[in-house]
């Protein structure tokens, strides 16, 4: 990716994976069951279901998801790119912050 | 001083308590109504991305997400300056008049309505939907049936059937197809025949009941209020859009403005 948006930035293409066009959907990093109604409507994922088993901290799966689809090599770039991204608190943890390896809340 | 405390409130979603104080002589010396909780939205809104808001306001009510839903998307459409294109108006109202179905199907037959058909000498125990079932037994079926239509409509149009995601500044994220387009008129058509099947019972169960009638009809049970609601150009009610109406105990308009313009008339 060389940019993300804002869900009202771009009409996406329905058949397409969300996070593909740009637009940060969770479902990478939730749990399924659902029935991904979001995305079937065109809206990104907000990771209501919470963290696939397992995992100790969504929010931070969900960023190094979207950190591995970043496509550039050069620093200045990758930071303009990441600057594309508004609120990251609230978008990668939105329902999980409290429970997330920030502040060490899990690490006993 | 004697105190009768009804805590919670039950016919009305959310959390509400009544304080009564009866004086020596049995007469109502004070009554209070209290909220009694903070939830904080107007400060853990604040910072958060705009367009964020008619998803995370919505989660006010888990009855009535729809409504903060799309207060929400009208707002940021007067934040960005845009009006929405008139299909997207359409699915907007669609989507609204389908919650209103919906919501008032809950309100009448499980909250609001049970006192009422169930009457003024009816033990609370069964002042509840499993009493109108049982009072009503066909309608109580249809009961079930409408609130699941309407979800279903809300569902298709807003992506969710609770806390729906599909308003836009300026718009919806997606469309309808014509499959679904035609299953919706279907399931409405039904819908207006059950409006009708609660408008008899209303007036077969509850107008019926003398005891009920003298009751509402008597001075004690009248509140004399003013109205607030949404009009449209001829100051006819429209559920979506339009101006915010105030009229005083006599019909009279106290006040008419844009929603925009709320904190100057109502703070």
């Amino acid at each position: 990716m060389k940019a993300f948006y804002r869900p009202y930035e771009i009409i996406p293409d329905p058949e397409k994976c969300l996070l593909e066009q740009g637009i940060l959907c969770a479902g990478v990093a939730t749990r399924e069951g659902c029935g991904a109604l979001c995305p079937r409507a065109n809206m990104p994922c907000t990771g209501c279901y919470g963290p696939l088993e397992g995992v100790v901290d969504q929010g931070a799966k969900f960023l190094s998801a979207v950190a591995s689809i970043i496509d550039s090599d050069d620093p200045e770039e990758i930071n303009k790119i990441i600057g594309s991204i508004r609120d990251p608190v609230g978008t990668f943890y939105r329902y999980s912050l409290a429970g997330s390896l920030l502040r060490r809340a899990r690490i006993k | 001083m004697k105190r009768i405390s009804i805590d919670p409130i039950t016919r009305l979603e959310g959390h509400g308590k009544i304080e009564i104080f009866l004086d020596d002589a049995g007469e109502v010396a004070n009554a209070y109504l209290q909220i009694p909780e903070l939830r904080g939205f107007e400060k853990f809104c604040e910072g958060r991305l705009v367009e964020d808001m008619p998803q995370i306001t919505e989660r006010i009510c888990g009855v009535c997400p729809e409504a903060h839903h799309m207060a929400s998307a009208k707002a940021l459409d007067d934040v960005f300056h845009v009006d929405p294109p008139p299909t997207a108006k359409k699915l907007r109202e669609l989507f609204y008049s389908a919650f209103y179905v919906a919501d008032h199907t809950t309100h009448f037959y499980i909250l609001g309505g049970p006192d009422f058909v169930m009457g003024p000498e009816a033990d609370p125990a069964v002042r509840n939907i499993l009493g109108v079932i049982a009072k009503v037994p066909e309608v109580g079926k249809e009961v079930i049936k409408a609130r699941e239509m309407g979800h279903e409509i809300i569902e298709m149009v807003g992506g969710r059937k609770i806390h729906p995601c599909a308003a836009l500044p300026g718009g919806m994220s997606h469309g309808l197809t014509e499959e679904q387009r035609q299953h919706i008129e279907e399931m409405a058509r039904s819908l207006v025949e059950f409006g009708k099947l609660s408008i008899k019972v209303v007036d077969d169960v509850v107008l019926a009941n003398k005891d009920y009638v003298d009751l509402i009809l008597n001075d004690s049970y009248i509140h004399r209020t003013y109205y607030m609601g949404l009009v449209d150009e001829n100051n006819k009610v429209n559920f979506y859009d339009g101006k915010v109406r105030v009229v005083d105990p006599e019909g009279k308009e106290f006040a008419k403005y844009a929603p925009r313009e709320y904190l100057e008339h109502v703070v």
